[in-house]
């Protein structure tokens, strides 16, 4: 039946490329529209997804990483003494702003980070490197920002709240959210930049000894400091991509461009299917006359529309791919796992199923008697 | 009763639309030994392809009593009615009904595989009978591209595949010029002969009067005369004067 079915289907390529279209388009779009999504809440956590502590602890009115509110620094002795603590540090992300060298402004993050350690700064240096931020008034930049900050060299000088700092290194691929740039440096520095008082920082960032029990540690701080949240780096990342996904309605929008996506490639694959399936009418009633039945139908239709689920799926992620390479870029990073791109295989295959209903149901009615009745 | 293939009685048949009730076929009865050439002729309306759907059974008929190759067909069921005619009919259509998109021998294998035959099997078996209606050499070929009288041997190909004791035929010369459908029609009986096969052709075409064992002819839904058929096509008289002669 294999071969009635191909070619009948490759017979009217029209129709064939309708179906494939579907295919495509519902496959790259779904992805796509994931893949920016997951891009922008990769961004959403990039502070957290890039530091190697083991638990945050903030402010119990902690919403985003990037809002960081203010805890006293002397309640980190509360959780240095506690068992299966390794050390634990004061970490600053605190916001500022930057006169460029031609008198305009920039909004900037500030983010501070302890110098013994530098837990939770900058990586990816394209310029200078980690030891660098501890210059005096050092602090990196990503080069995506450099047009906002007045495309400065290494070197220049940067003046952010009233601040001057000198900019020592270079990074690529640390952007946020909200597109500010990120300014890395030591504590004291970021203190001064953005005017944190001098005894709070805005998170501690908790380092366990190897082989400690992170929740019983995690349940200890909390017991310890029920002012502050305290969360492993994944419920944190989870709650700052929350927060975006909640307060800006981005979820909303994605996961109605995706739905609607699937259903226009439903449409599209279930309408080539079906008309082919009404070009092929006469080829059908013969069929039912030479003894088909309803579970010959159906492996027709299902082989067809198998046949374009395969087909498109193998050109969709091509595509995927290509655009996953030569599109996706810091400020619109394009993040398709491959647990996506399978899902979304899988969902394809449903709705070409789906789709093979319609055809089934007009074929189920021819007769075969139409055959000899000329 | 075991050396019929086809036995009937009292077949009526009735086509309906809205309250209107026309019939077709009335208290028809035909006896068809094994290895008979029939042919069922009678002019337009007579019920011949009616009689063919029902002995194909492609159509139930309303009353009566018919068995094929000893089951009782009038009361089975779309799916027996189907498994039937996979398994014990071969059809030659008005048309050929061939599929276009496909080979001459996919046209063929497309019978196997409602049979359910493994591939490489039936595709042998395809190239075989092609082979045996003097196709061999274009088994490959698109059927779009074969002359009309080669898609008739396609066709005929493709009624004989799972080897069917009884060859259905549909007008099987009214798509061919005069040559041809002579040609065609011997290679049918020639082949059903050797085969021994059944072989019941509903036509209009007297010039093919003569390759039929027996003639049968409906008229108004009823069998109107029965009887062998005339010695040379040239001399084959047509439909009404025949039902005189064979009835007289």
């Amino acid at each position: 039946m294999y071969s009635f079915a191909f070619k009948t289907l490759t017979s009217n390529r029209g129709k064939l490329l309708t179906g494939l279209a579907g295919v495509i388009f519902s496959l790259v779009l779904v992805n796509v529209q994931g893949g920016l999504y997951l891009g922008l809440m990769r961004k959403a956590s990039l502070l957290v997804d890039h530091c190697h502590a083991d638990l945050w602890v903030a402010h119990r009115m902690i919403e985003n990483v990037d809002f960081g509110r203010d805890i006293p620094e002397i309640w980190i002795n509360r959780i240095r003494g506690l068992p299966g603590v390794e050390r634990v540090e004061p970490y600053i992300v605190g916001k500022g702003t930057a006169t460029r060298p031609d008198g305009g402004m920039e909004d900037v993050w500030v983010v501070g980070s302890d110098p013994a350690s530098m837990l939770g700064s900058a990586w990816g240096f394209v310029a200078g490197n980690a030891g660098d931020l501890h210059r005096e008034y050092g602090v990196s930049f990503d080069e995506v920002d450099a047009p906002k900050l007045g495309n400065p060299r290494i070197g220049d000088w940067l003046e952010v709240n009233g601040q001057r700092t000198r900019l020592v290194a270079r990074t690529r691929g640390i952007t946020g959210f909200v597109t500010m740039p990120y300014l890395f440096t030591t504590l004291e520095t970021a203190r001064r930049m953005a005017h944190t008082p001098p005894e709070y920082c805005s998170f501690f960032l908790v380092k366990a000894q190897a082989g400690a029990d992170l929740p019983r540690l995690q349940t200890a701080i909390r017991d310890r400091l029920p002012e502050t949240r305290v969360q492993t780096p994944r419920e944190f990342a989870r709650l700052s991509q929350d927060y975006w996904t909640n307060r800006t309605g981005i979820g909303i929008s994605f996961g109605a461009s995706t739905a609607l996506g699937l259903l226009v490639g439903l449409m599209m694959v279930g309408q080539s299917l079906y008309a082919l399936a009404l070009d092929h009418q006469s080829d059908f009633a013969t069929l039912k006359a030479l003894g088909a039945e309803d579970q010959h139908v159906v492996s027709i239709i299902f082989l067809q529309s198998l046949t374009i689920a395969a087909s498109g799926s193998l050109v969709g992620l091509a595509i995927i791919a290509a655009i996953r390479r030569f599109w996706s870029s810091p400020l619109a990073p394009v993040e398709i796992p491959p647990e996506l791109m399978a899902a979304t295989v899988v969902v394809i295959f449903v709705i070409c199923t789906a789709a093979s209903l319609l055809p089934y149901l007009r074929i189920r009615r021819i007769d075969p008697a139409t055959v000899l009745q000329g | 009763m075991a050396d019929f293939i086809v036995e009937a009685a009292g077949l009526c048949k009735a086509y309906h639309s809205d309250a209107v009730s026309t019939p077709v076929l009335r208290d028809v009865a035909l006896a068809v030994p094994g290895g008979e050439c029939l042919f069922l002729v009678g002019p337009s309306g007579s019920g011949k392809t009616t009689l063919l759907s029902i002995l194909g059974c492609v159509l139930s008929p309303d009353s009566g009593h018919i068995e094929i190759l000893g089951e009782n067909v009038a009361g089975f069921s779309p799916a027996d009615q189907a498994r039937f005619r996979r398994e014990k009919v071969g059809f030659v259509f008005q048309r050929f009904h061939l599929f276009d998109a496909l080979s001459a021998v996919e046209n063929v294998q497309v019978a196997f595989d409602l049979l359910k035959w493994p591939r490489v099997r039936s595709r042998a078996k395809s190239l075989e009978l092609l082979a045996l209606v003097g196709l061999a050499d274009k088994a490959a070929s698109r059927v779009t591209r074969l002359s009309m009288g080669q898609r008739q041997r396609v066709a005929l190909a493709r009624a004989l595949a799972g080897d069917p004791a009884l060859i259905l035929a549909d007008e099987p010369t009214a798509s061919l010029d005069a040559e041809s459908g002579l040609n065609a029609m011997r290679v049918l009986k020639e082949l059903c002969q050797s085969l021994e096969k059944t072989v019941i052709v509903v036509t209009h075409d007297s010039r093919i009067f003569d390759l039929a064992d027996r003639i049968l002819t409906l008229a108004d839904g009823r069998i109107a005369g029965t009887g062998p058929a005339a010695g040379s096509s040239a001399n084959a008289p047509s439909p009404p004067a025949l039902n005189t002669r064979l009835i007289a």
